[in-house]
């Protein structure tokens, strides 16, 4: 595996054992986890295996069972107001046109931020238009559009583009690249689909049971040559540690190296 | 065809005042040639223009169609009087029905009972909105409420409120209280229950969205609980109507001196059949435009609903 690339600093992310029990059964059994300023993390793994969950935490829409979360060295309390998130379905307000849902939580400059960021998902000229007028991809460049309107520090997506067809889904990814490089948030993406984890993370992260199984960084070019032999060997090293439920060799020496990132 | 796209543009680019149903083809034209048109001509969108025509032609006809049977029915109603089929004791034409009603309205006694009787619908709309809607909007936003509330009020619910007849005579007399109590009951609890529901209806995941981008409390209040509960309290506004009407009927043939029920059941004493029609007619068309106004408010403030209109 590559070495670790070169990572600023400050640490943005910062989960310290971190685990999430529900009545009938444990999302989250001690996870550790550094995510440096600026970078796209991409967390992978079968449904069910508690990246959902931690996102949330991360949000601050639920809070740890036992373990503590911590954003620019500050404990995390109540909501994160510092993240923005994005889930598989747009959750757009539907008695609210385009603009007025961008402009959701602004408070300064609220029309030109909502305007500029409307412009940037390439929807300027619908900004009058309601929620269900539009197809189902515009609907998440909207959703994309509230959650860069206020330049967040932290980016969360939950499956953005689970529910959108092949299509659609490649031009999504390649605006979150494009917006990514130019505003260098921090970012973390959940997803069950492994090369989008590969195209758009600079480090993938495979977890099963709510634990860590493997950390794979991304040291290639961007935007990324997804036919490129580089390109194929993370993905198959990132396909082979989902498949394998952390039972292959060397995911111990990677889940040291996952936390020393 | 250049001067035609510009108009397309200007008007899309304002925020459109009408509702957005009318532009039917549009989102699967837009979908379909999605993303790139939609980055390089915003609002243009080809052939939109017959098909507003012709669906405003199409809405003007079903609203006239709407017509055709009533009409018929008081072509029939006037032919069999003026044949003699129907005796004017038994029901009068509705020539004479429409005559009688412009004399009672030159005479001024018409207008004075009608005016009562608004004033009694307007009041108990009032009184019983106003609790209605606070009570089930505060049972539906704090469970604490709920806990305290809800269950009494669903108990009550279930005695229908003309039941409350003798009950309300002994508590109010036979004058104004004891109409305005009743009435307000009517109007409470279909508000309240619509007002519950519809606070409750809202996706739980748009709470979320809202706290992640930091709205407090009152702005979830009011940019997520009351829109969505909107909906549901325009139906629970016109079960309530409904409701208003009927007890306003029964309450005014209690013991009244004045209002529509009134003028019909002192009509009913002489016989004066034409004058009982008159006040039927009266009581419908004051429902139905009640109706009417409510459906109005529903265009305005659910514009972005779109609804299945029936196939």
């Amino acid at each position: 595996m590559a070495s670790s690339t070169t990572t600023s600093s400050t640490i943005n992310v910062s989960c310290r054992g971190v685990t999430k029990r529900f009545p009938s059964r444990v999302a989250l059994a001690g996870i550790d986890l550094d995510v440096p300023q600026g970078q796209a993390l991409a967390i992978v793994g079968r449904s069910g295996c508690g990246k959902s969950t931690l996102l949330r935490l991360i949000s601050g829409l639920d809070t740890p069972t036992t373990g503590t979360i911590a954003i620019d060295g500050e404990h995390l309390r109540g909501i994160n107001s510092k993240a923005r998130v994005m889930f598989q379905d747009a959750c757009l307000f539907p008695w609210k046109r385009l603009q007025a849902n961008v402009m959701l939580g602004l408070t300064e400059y609220a029309l030109e931020l909502s305007s500029k960021a409307l412009e940037r998902v390439g929807l300027a000229g619908r900004a009058a238009d309601w929620p269900n007028m539009i197809s189902g991809g515009q609907r998440q460049r909207v959703s994309l559009a509230r959650a860069l309107a206020s330049q967040p520090e932290l980016l969360l997506l939950d499956e953005p583009l689970g529910a959108l067809d092949a299509l659609t889904r490649l031009d999504m990814q390649r605006l979150i690249e494009s917006v990514w490089t130019q505003q260098r948030f921090t970012m973390i993406l959940i997803t069950h689909d492994v090369e989008e984890a590969v195209a758009l993370a600079d480090r993938v992260m495979v977890m099963d049971h709510g634990r860590w199984v493997s950390s794979h960084d991304v040291p290639l070019e961007r935007p990324r040559d997804r036919d490129s032999a580089a390109f194929i060997d993370i993905k198959r090293a990132v396909l082979q540690s989902v498949m394998h439920d952390g039972k292959a060799g060397g995911a111990t020496a990677d889940i040291q190296h996952a936390r020393s990132a | 065809m250049e001067q035609l796209a510009q108009d397309f543009y200007q008007r899309d680019a304002a925020p459109p005042s009408r509702a957005p149903q009318e532009a039917g083809p549009t989102p699967a034209a837009v979908s379909a040639s999605e993303p790139a048109t939609a980055v390089t001509l915003p609002g243009y969108r080809p052939g939109r223009m017959l098909p507003r025509v012709l669906g405003t032609a199409a809405r003007l006809g079903r609203h006239g169609l709407g017509w055709v049977v009533p009409l018929l029915v008081v072509g029939v109603w006037e032919l069999a009087s003026r044949l003699g089929y129907l005796p004017t004791r038994i029901l009068p034409s509705p020539l004479h029905v429409v005559t009688v009603g412009i004399a009672m309205t030159l005479h001024g006694q018409l207008l004075h009972h009608f005016w009562v009787s608004m004033q009694r619908a307007l009041a108990s709309l009032a009184i019983g909105g106003v609790l209605g809607l606070t009570l089930g909007l505060t049972t539906g936003l704090f469970r604490g409420a709920e806990i305290a509330l809800d269950s009494s009020f669903q108990m009550l619910r279930t005695i229908p409120s003309l039941a409350m007849i003798p009950l309300a005579i002994l508590w109010f007399g036979i004058g104004e209280e004891c109409k305005l109590f009743l009435m307000v009951l009517g109007v409470f609890f279909p508000l309240y229950i619509t007002a519950f529901n519809g606070v409750r209806s809202i996706d739980p995941r748009l709470i979320e969205v809202g706290r992640i981008y930091g709205l407090n409390r009152w702005q979830l209040i009011r940019h997520a609980l009351l829109p969505a509960a909107a909906p549901h309290l325009l139906v629970g506004l016109r079960l309530a109507l409904g409701f208003m009407w009927i007890n306003l009927i029964v309450v005014e043939t209690i013991a009244t001196d004045s209002g529509i029920g009134y003028m019909v059941n002192n009509a009913r004493e002489f016989m004066q059949t034409d004058i009982i029609v008159l006040g039927i007619c009266i009581y419908a068309l004051m429902g139905k435009a009640a109706d009417s106004l409510t459906r109005l408010l529903e265009r305005r403030l659910l514009r972005w609903n779109t609804q299945f209109g029936g196939m």
